[in-house]
């Protein structure tokens, strides 16, 4: 373990060495501030959502991690998207292979370094949150419960960035790959059930990561949630595992 | 430096090896990714299957009421729920309004196993939807469909009839014998109506089925019964009329001596008259007096049988057709009134002629009125003569028939004329008025399948529709109850409560008895001048809108006249509540009417006390009861059950007073201003936390004629009281006045509004409606006293609220159909079901008012400056990591 959280901290520092957590998080925090403050209004799509933040309107923050549980889908990836790929590029990978770790542990330690810098991130929406709090009457249920449900989205969201990373050694590649997966479990998904039958589309919905997200963000604590979230990261974290064996025989 | 691979055996056999355990780690992860998997899906299977839930939100918004949850307890048949949010109007987007209703509908699923839920969003998915309830409809409606159908052959079949029957009157040959009572034209004209209107009704019928998503058959068979029966009737007179019209020749044949005869005679008569007095060109008579006698009982028997002619033509027309022929009429009037005239000039002349031998004798007068007759009377003869060849020219026109008419008129006489299009309109006639009424559940559909945003219920065979509305009533105002300008779109969510009750409503059976209970005497209307309708403030006639709402609530209603019967209808299964309307002021019979009415009396509200002493629950129904003026003295309202609600409760309905609702005038601080829509739509929506009101907090309810009800400070009944709607202490801008001609008085001269206790005004705490119980003879008794009773009216809650939007303009607002959900949850509760009560929506506090300054910080602080500062800091570690 303590192997782990070493890789996990170099990771997090490789992050913070680098300008790339701060340029993500200006991005995702500008990203938020536009949704929290302006709303999003993309006519062209039918896309239409007031301010989370303004007079009158109901005190949460629930809206804005709605639209954030899709964005982040797109952000995530970007974030994992050179974890591996980038030792695969630089060849730093054979030295990692060679060292006293398993490859277990260098997946888990990365996965451990990206997802504390998504709780960063995540923290820093507590802006918001408090602005919230100082205008109105917020339901701490609710935002609670978002937070928990964002958490588990977000540890799913980087398992499934970490595959993809683990299965090419172009980050861009790895970063398209990622968003195509997540855009299939979240808005792929939302629109097949829309296609298919009413009979077909509870279950279609089922494999949808936004259905377990959306009681979360509600403040409804679910096990059926919490265990999807779970099985769903240690999942593609364990494939993630295996594709890194799988370069020790290939 | 590396190694050369030596070629030899062993060589082969370890790149054989290498193979091989490649593969097998290959299968390795293979296996353990498809173990992965396989794991993946079965504990995700079974958390499904055993799972715990728990709503961490304070106010419990996005769960289901406990309601809900035990009305999906009792539903044991399949249950599609579809929502059809499509509309693209402002006020009803479904971006804004449709995520609720679907974390609302997925709750359902999961609460309950056998609940398909469905999202229609696109006007594609909508129309499938509406095919399939198509299907289930036609079936339904196969009676009236059939119907439609053989309408629409009908159309077919006897459209071309009516074509050559039009062609056929068309070609009537000119100068035929009905062409003296245009009847041809006419004819042709009617045939051709028809036909046209058989083909415009099954033209609308055929797009009405084409294009309405779910036709309204019913109403499409009201149309067909409409059309049929106008021309079944149109037919039997065209039929009738020519008939009459072929018996004409032989009556004219018969009448023509008679006919002729007259005209003779008058023509005669005038000619004998005007042989007294000679040509005139002929010598003066010698003894004018003599001759002018003689001239003048000629003239006299002349204009009798002017007279005779008339009178024989007249009756020989009757009322017929005659009338209508071309030579009934001569010289712009008809003939009989020709001989009217006739005979009236001839009146005219005798008597000018009597008169003046009256008095004079002088020779050379009746000389010159000699002269004067001489030239008249040739004329009278001449138009005598006129009438007489127009009386003979009628009568060989009615007598010679034409081939042609003698064809058709041989079909009228043996009854075959038209029967062959009259048979079938008959026939289908009839069926349609046999037609099976359409099940209410399927009427409803069709009624309300064309609204937007709806949500549809599929339970086993019934479809049941819950409104826009309904999901998302209005809300109640921010602050107070006055709805601002800001608030007055603003909905609040109550699907779960309206979705609950849809489904109980198509499930279960009735489980209370509501009795309407109220003391009426109403004469059939030709009595109303000697007997007018002896009837309360509230009529029962006008209360069909909340029949209607409780039989859909699952309460069968039925009533108690206490005029007519002496106790409610008996009921053994179910409870019984009654529903007791204000009865009728007493007005004493003056002694010696013979017909002695009921009136109201303490005695009729002892029948009521005693039903109630025996454990029925009650709701009585009270409001603010205009004053009648007796000249100029406005006499004390009255309220038939005050005395017994104050006696035996401890209640004090002040019928008298009538509760406004103001707002502070900003112009003179600590006055009120009267806003008129108010007057009518008073918002209130302070419901104390008593199961039958707290569900309405957050609604927006609107009141007329508010009475407020007080607890009798000394009343020793025994009765604990509790508020159910209640205004407050601290309301200042809402009081109860005493005074409403004064009111009106200010009110139309702007004057300032407050309240004057010391005139009778009574300022809050006081409440509007209240719940009492207590025990009698060992059982607990419970009644609710609504003080709002005329907003239960059908007046009230069928017609749009008018409202004052922003620059003054009159907006329409739905009809306050809200208000019936208080009485309707009074029931539910008195019937011991506060189960079913809904929920309601839940109140949410908003975010404050923020200054526009505050905001513009807040937004360059957290939108521009917090982003900012992370890329720059971004900036300065790539610097630093460069250098």
């Amino acid at each position: 373990m303590r192997k782990v959280l070493i890789l996990a901290r170099r990771e997090l520092s490789a992050y913070f060495y680098s300008p790339m957590a701060y340029v993500i998080a200006a991005l995702f925090l500008l990203m938020v501030g536009v949704i929290f403050l302006w709303g999003v209004r993309v006519p062209f799509l039918k896309i239409e959502m007031e301010p989370v933040f303004r007079s009158g309107a109901e005190a949460t923050l629930r809206p804005l991690f709605d639209v954030l549980a899709y964005g982040l889908a797109v952000v995530v990836p970007l974030l994992t998207m050179r974890l591996v790929a980038e030792e695969l590029r630089s060849g730093t990978i054979e030295t990692l292979m060679t060292a006293p770790v398993t490859d277990a542990a260098v997946i888990l330690g990365k996965f451990i370094g990206a997802f504390v810098l998504y709780l960063l991130l995540l923290a820093a929406t507590g802006v918001f949150f408090a602005l919230i709090v100082v205008f109105g009457k917020p339901d701490w249920g609710v935002a609670g419960m978002g937070y928990l449900g964002m958490v588990l989205l977000g540890a799913a969201y980087i398992s499934v960035g970490l595959f993809a990373s683990t299965l090419t050694r172009h980050q861009l590649v790895a970063g398209l790959i990622g968003i195509a997966v997540l855009a299939f479990f979240t808005g792929g998904l939302y629109l097949v059930v829309l296609a298919v039958p009413a009979e077909y589309a509870q279950t279609v919905a089922k494999l949808n990561m936004i259905t377990y997200f959306a009681d979360f963000s509600r403040g409804v604590f679910d096990t059926r949630a919490l265990v999807f979230f779970l099985t769903v990261t240690a999942f593609f974290l364990f494939i993630s595992v295996k594709v890194l064996e799988s370069r020790r025989w290939r | 430096m590396a190694v050369k691979p030596e070629k030899s055996d062993s060589g082969k056999s370890t790149s054989r090896d290498l193979k091989a355990s490649r593969r097998a780690a290959g299968v390795n992860v293979v296996i353990s990714i498809a173990v992965a998997t396989a794991l993946l899906i079965v504990v995700n299977v079974i958390s499904n299957k055993k799972s715990y839930r728990c709503d961490m939100e304070t106010l419990g918004r996005y769960g289901l009421s406990d309601s809900a949850e035990k009305i999906l307890g009792q539903i044991d048949q399949p249950v599609r729920l579809t929502s059809i949010y499509t509309s693209t109007k402002p006020d009803r987007k479904p971006q804004e309004y449709l995520p609720r209703l679907r974390d609302m509908m997925g709750e359902i699923a999961r609460q309950k196993s056998g609940v398909t839920v469905v999202n229609v969003t696109s006007d594609r998915a909508k129309a499938e939807v509406l095919a399939r309830l198509r299907r289930v409809l036609d079936e339904a409606a196969a009676d009236h469909h059939g119907i439609i159908k053989d309408f629409q052959i009908l159309d077919g079949k006897q459209g071309p009839q009516y074509e050559g029957l039009a062609r056929q009157w068309a070609e009537y040959p000119s100068g035929g014998w009905l062409e003296q009572f245009r009847t041809p034209k006419a004819l042709e004209a009617a045939m051709g109506a028809t036909r046209k209107q058989l083909r415009e009704t099954a033209m609308e019928l055929r797009l009405d089925l084409a294009a309405a998503a779910l036709p309204d058959y019913p109403d499409m068979v009201l149309r067909v019964k409409g059309t049929l029966k106008e021309l079944q009737d149109r037919m039997k007179q065209i039929s009738g009329g020519l008939r009459k019209l072929s018996a004409l020749p032989e009556k004219a044949a018969k009448a023509k001596p008679e006919l002729t005869t007259a005209a003779d005679q008058v023509k005669t008569a005038i000619a004998k008259a005007s042989g007294k007095i000679g040509r005139a060109d002929a010598p003066m008579p010698s003894n004018p007096q003599k001759v002018l006698e003689a001239f003048a009982a000629n003239v006299r028997q002349a204009a009798d049988s002017a007279q005779l002619a008339a009178a024989a033509l007249e009756r020989f027309a009757g009322e017929g057709y005659i009338l209508a022929a071309r030579s009934w009429r001569f010289e712009r009037a008809t003939l009989p009134h020709r001989y009217h005239r006739l005979a009236a000039e001839l009146n005219r002349i005798a008597d000018q002629t009597e008169g003046l031998l009256r008095i004079t004798a002088k020779a050379d007068v009746q000389k010159q009125l000699i002269t004067w007759a001489r030239q008249r009377m040739p004329q009278h003869l001449a138009q005598a003569d006129a009438v007489r060849k127009a009386v003979n020219r009628l009568l060989d026109e009615l007598t010679k028939l034409d081939e042609p008419t003698k064809k058709i008129f041989a079909g009228v006489k043996q009854d075959n004329y038209l029967q062959a299009q009259i048979k079938p309109l008959a026939e289908l006639l009839a069926r349609a008025g046999k037609a099976k009424p359409m099940p209410e559940h399927l009427s409803e559909l069709i009624e309300k399948i064309g609204q937007d945003n709806i949500v549809l219920i599929e339970i086993g065979d019934i479809a049941g529709v819950v409104g826009f509305d309904e999901v998302w009533p209005l809300a109640a105002g921010r602050q107070t109850d006055q709805a601002d300008e800001d608030d007055q779109g603003k909905r609040v969510f109550h699907g779960d409560s309206a979705v609950c009750a849809k489904m109980l409503s198509m499930t279960a059976e009735p489980f209370a008895e509501i009795v309407l209970t109220f003391f009426e005497d109403i004469p059939p209307r030709y009595l109303w001048q000697q007997r007018p309708p002896l009837v309360g403030p509230i009529i029962s006639l006008q209360l069909e809108t909340i029949r209607q709402r409780l039989k859909k609530a699952n309460l069968k209603v039925t009533e108690w006249n206490i005029a007519k019967q002496p106790k409610p209808p008996a009921t053994k299964d179910m409870p019984q509540v009654l529903l007791i309307l204000p009865p009728p002021e007493p007005s004493p019979t003056p002694p010696g009417t013979p017909q002695q009415r009921p009136q109201w009396s303490p005695d009729e509200a002892a029948k009521v006390r005693k039903v109630i002493d025996g454990g029925t629950s009650a709701i009585f129904l009270a409001g603010y009861f205009y004053p009648r003026y007796m000249g100029r003295v406005a006499m004390p309202a009255y309220y038939g059950f005050g005395d017994y609600l104050r006696n035996d409760w401890g209640i004090d309905v002040k019928v008298a007073l009538r509760v406004i609702q103001t707002r502070p005038d900003p112009l003179n601080p600590g006055t009120f201003k009267l806003p008129i829509h108010t007057w009518r739509h008073m918002p209130l929506s302070a419901f104390t936390d008593h199961p039958v009101g707290e569900p309405l907090k957050a609604r927006r309810l609107y009141w007329l004629d508010v009475c407020p009800i007080t607890v009798v400070s000394d009343s020793k009944t025994g009765a604990i009281i509790k508020d159910i709607l209640a205004i407050p202490k601290g309301r200042c801008e809402m009081w109860a006045i005493s005074d409403i001609k004064s009111l009106i008085g200010k009110v139309e001269q702007s004057e300032p509004l407050d309240a004057d206790p010391n005139s009778g005004d009574l300022l809050p705490p006081f409440a509007v409606a209240v719940e009492a119980r207590k025990q009698i003879k060992g059982e607990q008794v419970r009644i609710i006293v609504l003080a709002a009773g005329e907003s239960f009216t059908d007046y009230y809650l069928q017609n749009p609220m008018i409202r004052f939007s922003e620059g003054g303009t009159i907006a329409y607002d739905p009809p306050p159909t809200a208000d019936v959900d208080l009485l309707i949850n009074s029931v539910y509760h008195l019937a011991g079901r506060d189960e079913y009560i809904g929920a309601g929506p839940a109140i949410v506090e908003p975010i404050e008012q923020i200054a526009p300054g505050t905001m513009l910080g807040v937004k360059i602080l957290c939108g521009i400056a917090v982003p900012m500062l992370m890329f720059a800091i971004g900036i300065v570690v790539m610097i630093v990591r460069k250098r």
